[in-house]
């Protein structure tokens, strides 16, 4: 039986063990890196929502200009909404496809609009009851992060419920993260 | 025989070499991919820290005892509680920006002397109480001194950009930039719309 080739064997043992040890240490070390970066980005999505749920606050609350008693749909004759609306400069009542309003949900079934970020305002409204949808975009550092606001009226006095979802992107693709807020009152 | 071995022998040299060199490059980066981790954690800590400062003047400003006003310069609701502790954070055209010790509840503009946006956040590693801007602080509050006080590698900057036809909306920004030890820069930036609804 030959023994040539062991110094050569044991010194590949040797560097594929260390090698794999190395690997290891790198990717435990990578893993962390990406983590830490979703967490960034997770304080940029709820940022994001809470700027969508403060926009809604701000219009249900501080708007004076309509008939209506909110500038948000409370039921199937809310008149839409006065445009424009305007948060962060842009119009939140015709921003971004589709461009549907409320006069495309006549069915009194349809309770909820399209809530991808992106859809327009909408309303989707029964006798006493009606949701209002909208999104926003805004630029945080070098990206654009998104909100979709479901502004939700039920009965008479009304009970409202904004419940704002922030993206950190607004594309599908990559790490996206979705944070949401609910306001009850 | 003996010229087989030591060929076999510089062959094994070679691959124990690279089997060294390899790893112990990886395991350096990974060390400053960590760090970088870390920092990054740190700063996004440091930078919500100063968004939710903002808020917390913002919605005492506006209690029911004292209602908010859009108007002034800057508008009343931006101002802050207090000695309007925001102004010198707040401009039109984002020329203006400051610093904020949430623990102290000390603020002032970045762009006066000491240019404290511009030197590193200091961390009390004494007591860990939390950071320090790097400006002598109002009493009772003491500056962290001694072996126990780490300058960190952190620089946070705060401005709020309203515009003037609608001053019921300002745009928050926190920057907490910081350089790593390949001397590379890193940066979070924190923005937030704020509407004057209360």
């Amino acid at each position: 039986m030959s023994k040539r080739g062991f110094t050569a064997f044991f010194a590949v043992l040797v560097a594929s063990l260390a090698l794999a040890v190395g690997l290891a240490i790198y990717d435990l070390l990578s893993r962390e890196l990406a983590l830490s970066q979703v967490a960034t980005q997770s304080q940029y999505a709820i940022f994001a929502a809470d700027t969508g749920a403060e926009c809604a606050l701000y219009w249900d609350n501080k708007y004076t200009g309509a008939t209506a008693p909110s500038v948000f749909g409370t039921s199937s004759t809310a008149a839409w909404g006065a445009s424009p609306i305007n948060c962060n400069g842009i119009d939140i009542t015709t921003k971004g496809p589709p461009a549907v309003d409320w006069s495309s949900y006549t069915d009194p079934t349809l309770y909820n609009c399209p809530s991808s970020p992106g859809s327009a305002w909408c309303i989707a409204s029964s006798a006493n009851a009606a949701t209002t949808t909208f999104s926003m975009t805004m630029t945080s550092g070098s990206q654009t992060v998104c909100a979709t606001v479901v502004v939700a009226k039920v009965g008479n006095p009304a009970q409202t419920i904004v419940t704002s979802h922030g993206y950190n992107t607004c594309s599908a693709g990559g790490v996206r993260i979705e944070r949401a807020l609910q306001v009850n009152y | 025989m003996k010229g087989f071995t030591l060929i076999e022998t510089l062959v094994a040299v070679l691959l124990l070499s690279i089997a060294i060199a390899g790893p112990l490059t990886i395991a350096a980066r990974g060390a400053n991919a960590a760090q970088i981790a870390k920092d990054q954690i740190i700063a996004y800590y440091l930078a919500q820290d100063a968004v939710e400062f903002v808020r917390f003047e913002r919605d005492s400003s506006c209690l029911p005892s004292t209602p908010c006003a859009s108007t002034g310069t800057p508008p009343a609701w931006l101002a802050g509680v207090s000695g309007a502790p925001l102004t010198p954070c707040v401009s039109t055209d984002g020329s203006a920006a400051c610093y904020i010790d949430s623990r102290t509840n000390q603020t002032g503009s970045c762009l006066g002397t000491p240019a404290s946006c511009s030197s590193p956040i200091k961390y009390d590693g004494a007591s860990g109480r939390g950071y320090y801007v790097s400006v002598p602080l109002k009493s009772p509050y003491t500056s962290c001194s001694g072996t126990s006080c780490i300058t960190t590698t952190f620089l946070r900057s705060v401005k709020i950009v309203y515009s003037a036809s609608t001053p019921t909306e300002a745009l928050l920004t926190v920057t907490v930039s910081w350089t790593d030890a390949g001397s590379l820069s890193h940066s979070v930036v924190l923005t937030e719309d704020m509407f004057d609804w209360e």
